[in-house]
């Protein structure tokens, strides 16, 4: 039976659903109290971070440029050390089990995509697949399967030197997810990208939300984290200073979210 | 073509490339300082062969009873006698020439015979032959004068020449061929992840670090091993098409297997080493641009130790140079390459590259494992 990418969304809704009901409260994501500076440029990046992102939710780092937020990602990515604190991923341990924190995630740096300018999207996805130790056979399936998806059919054996910057991030996202992790982290994922591209990244984000996958996303696009995310973890100058749903946070500050953002991160503070 | 504009594009360009204080220090600083300390050492050395040639030097002597040759060379307290074995004890370089004396020859001969494949024995060979030329022409007249004066080389003209010129080459070709063959992959395989931002996901996944640079140092050997064959390929079909070229009458295969074989070994451990080396300093490096500058010093190095070792002579190696880093395992080619082997030399050489193998790699896990090596902070 085939189905088309609309009735994947419905299906993989009602199992969501399923799944909510039943893992309600499992935290996949657990940051205590975490700090890091960088002594060579004297900044103190982050400073007491403390949240969780629980099985199945999707949450928005919210923050203006040099809030801590890359820094975080990368923590939790096991690329960085944290100076104190602890973190916590599908219950492993970043310091002590970093394989097995690199296992259960999967990554999209911000900035520049970082692909083998010349290996086609097919190869750069394979490749990855490959490290994390999945079986051929799954890989290509799995390829196929976003290759649908994130309608990469014109390019996936293209080499991806000539990618644009759509084409290069959306072979990032299926790169990162090769894997199948059950935690997914994205560091502005549609940063630098048109309207198409972006709505079909969204659009990609939910279908992964909708398959039981926790999501830990950055982004300075607020009608985006509107569209995605659960819940919302607003930082400033590497400090979390607020958190909760929309509608938490709206009610708490009695305006609208964009607003309430640039109260809380304005001069003010 | 506006003049403004190339000047702003000038200033430009020369203010960020004396920014860099590393790039500045390896292109302008670096070779003042290197080649006139490598090169005074390199001159103490021939200076010392030379003098010690000129001075005094082992001869071998193989004369008839009566003949005047060894007498006259006592008389110059310059040289010391072998009489035991002095053609085997050319061979093996335990002596400079050998002097053939036969006074009961109707014709009152002197031969001198050479080693034609060693640079010290055809000087030694030219020292002897003057001072003989000057006995003959002014000389008292008695048992020194009258005589039939003769050279004679070791080895046949073409096998000589082959064998020097092979022996001087050799190891600078193969330092050449084994430091450039692996040099673009080495700047792209580490500076280059940084610059493609690829080194973030890389690290993000479960493979290990060890194993990240195994897997790129295996590939470095690969690509550099066949780039040495491809080079060595080269080079070998030039000799057979212009054997003029490069100095030979015609091309004498003279190497015997064990030599041939030891040779290859020495250009996987050469490969190996530079490999290690650039991978190292691609890892150092933020930039595949400032690899290439890294990669200077190792150039100018690699090509003075290769040189270097046209000056020695292959036979009388002082112990020291076989724990110089480079010189010894360009002395071990040089050996090979005129059929000199000794085991317990070649053994030390090949552990030394093995500790410096290991060093390079050892390094690269370090610089590979700090967090400085995602270049975006």
């Amino acid at each position: 039976m085939h189905w088309n990418f609309n009735q994947l969304i419905i299906y993989n809704h009602l199992q969501s659903e399923l799944l909510k009901l039943n893992n309600t409260g499992i935290k996949l994501i657990q940051i205590e109290n975490i700090s890091r500076s960088f002594k060579k440029s004297n900044i103190k990046a982050l400073s007491g971070v403390t949240f969780n992102v629980e099985k199945g939710e999707s949450v928005a780092l919210l923050g203006e440029n040099g809030a801590g937020k890359t820094t975080l990602i990368r923590i939790i990515s096991t690329i960085l050390k944290q100076d104190s604190g602890k973190c916590t991923i599908n219950s492993f341990c970043s310091l002590r089990e970093p394989d097995m924190v690199r296992k259960s995630i999967g990554i999209l740096q911000g900035g520049e995509s970082g692909l083998y300018d010349r290996l086609t999207a097919w190869e750069n996805i394979e490749y990855f697949g490959l490290l994390h130790q999945v079986k051929k056979e799954t890989i290509h399936k799995r390829i196929k399967l976003f290759t649908e998806i994130l309608e990469m059919e014109d390019f996936i054996h293209r080499r991806s030197g000539t990618f644009s910057k759509g084409m290069k991030q959306k072979t990032a996202i299926a790169r990162s997810l090769i894997h199948d992790p059950e935690i997914v982290i994205l560091d502005e994922p549609t940063s630098g990208l048109d309207l198409s591209a972006s709505k079909k990244v969204q659009d990609f984000i939910l279908y992964m939300k909708e398959n039981g996958k926790s999501i830990l996303f950055s982004s300075h696009n607020m009608p985006e984290i509107m569209k995605v995310s659960d819940r919302l973890v607003i930082m400033h100058k590497g400090k979390i200073i607020d958190s909760g749903t929309r509608n938490e946070l709206e009610t708490r500050y009695k305006m609208d979210m964009e607003n309430t953002f640039h109260f809380l991160t304005g001069e003010r503070r | 073509m506006n003049i403004k504009t190339v000047s702003v594009i000038f200033r430009k360009e020369l203010k960020e490339t004396l920014r860099d204080k590393r790039s500045f220090f390896i292109s302008v600083i670096f070779p003042v300082i290197l080649f006139p300390l490598i090169f005074s050492v390199l001159d103490a050395n021939i200076r010392k062969a030379n003098t010690r040639i000129r001075d005094s030097f082992e001869i071998g002597l193989d004369e008839k009873k009566g003949a005047f040759a060894g007498d006259f060379l006592l008389s110059q307290n310059r040289f010391t006698i072998e009489k035991n074995s002095p053609y085997s004890k050319l061979k093996e370089g335990k002596v400079y020439a050998v002097v053939k004396s036969d006074v009961a020859s109707a014709n009152r001969e002197i031969t001198i015979i050479f080693d034609n494949s060693r640079q010290q024995s055809i000087t030694a060979a030219a020292e002897l032959a003057a001072l003989f030329k000057a006995v003959s022409e002014s000389g008292p007249v008695g048992r020194s004068s009258g005589f039939i004066f003769r050279q004679e080389t070791l080895y046949s003209s073409s096998t000589g020449s082959s064998m020097l010129i092979l022996s001087t080459l050799l190891p600078f070709l193969m330092f050449v061929f084994a430091a450039l063959s692996p040099v673009a992959l080495a700047s792209d395989t580490g500076a280059g992840e940084k610059e493609r931002y690829t080194i973030e996901p890389l690290l993000a996944t479960p493979a290990a670090k060890t194993e990240i640079l195994a897997g790129k140092y295996l590939c470095l050997n690969v690509m550099g091993l066949i780039g040495t064959v491809a080079f060595a390929a080269g080079i070998i079909i030039s000799t057979i098409l212009t054997p003029d070229v490069f100095g030979f009458e015609k091309l004498e295969i003279y190497l015997n297997l064990s030599s041939a074989v030891l040779l290859f070994i020495s250009a996987v451990f050469l490969t190996m080493l530079f490999s290690s080396a650039e991978l190292l300093l691609s890892l150092a490096a933020r930039s595949p641009k400032e690899a290439q500058i890294l990669f200077l010093p190792l150039m100018m190095v690699t090509m003075t130790a290769g040189y270097s070792t046209s000056v020695i002579d292959p036979l009388n190696i002082e112990n020291i140079y076989r724990h110089i880093p480079l010189l010894n395992i360009s002395i071990l080619i040089k050996e090979f390459s005129l059929n000199i082997l000794d085991f317990r030399s070649s053994a030390l050489t090949f552990t030394w590259v093995i500790i410096y193998i290991s060093i390079c790699l050892l390094f690269s896990k370090v610089l590979i494992s700090r967090e400085t090596i995602v270049r975006r902070e």
